[in-house]
């Protein structure tokens, strides 16, 4: 049985710094979701495909905000330039479309392993 | 095969034993394993050559409930915006 080649870990899987993503011009990092929030993710039943329902649906918008900025104490995976979390407000102010959501929900997932 | 490799995907990671092999081999606290993300984990686990692989995946992609409830909907057929989100996941296969 031959041994499976493995790509390098990067430095920034180890720092858990996450990734740069270029939305409209502007740079955000994501990082990837910590081992605590996982099992909440996962039972969230986030929609990963066409964020259209997300947007206009009150409670799906809560979700997304609960991912990209955080929710009381427990933070977000998705900061602006300045290092600061945003939230769906902002990231529409921004100019995000419904294809940048789904964007950023894939590029958190990537991430996350 | 394909079948029996499905299977094997669908079997959950083992939690206990990953946190386990993690605390045997760092000096890592239990809260701090909490921490980390699920690529730190498997590149730790690697480096310390145990052969365990943890599987996340996509949710939805193996059967699996991904599709948001629609509340007071159970038991009914699946709305056309269901149908849209179950196809947009392929969208990236």
């Amino acid at each position: 049985m031959s041994d499976k080649i493995k790509a390098p870990v990067p430095l920034s899987v180890m720092t858990g710094e996450g990734e740069f993503i270029v939305i409209k011009d502007k740079n955000y990092v994501i990082k990837p979701i910590a081992l605590n929030d996982v099992e909440e993710f996962m039972t969230a039943e986030m929609n990963l495909g066409c964020q259209l329902f997300s947007v206009h649906n009150a409670k799906e918008r809560e979700k997304i905000d609960r991912w990209l900025g955080g929710k009381g104490n427990k933070k977000g995976y998705c900061y602006d330039e300045d290092g600061k979390p945003v939230n769906l407000e902002k990231v529409m102010a921004d100019g995000w479309d419904i294809v940048d959501l789904k964007k950023f929900m894939n590029k958190l997932c990537d991430l996350s392993g | 095969m394909i079948t029996l490799l499905v299977a094997d995907d669908k079997k959950p990671p083992d939690w206990g034993q990953i946190y386990a092999r993690i605390l045997f081999h760092t000096g890592m606290t239990y809260e701090e394993v909490g921490r980390r993300t699920v690529p730190q984990i498997q590149a730790i686990l690697d480096g310390a050559g145990e052969n365990i692989s943890i599987k996340m995946g996509i949710p939805g992609l193996f059967g699996e409930v991904s599709a948001p409830k629609h509340e007071g909907l159970a038991d009914k057929p699946p709305m056309l915006s269901q149908f849209a989100a179950m196809a947009n996941m392929f969208d990236r296969i």
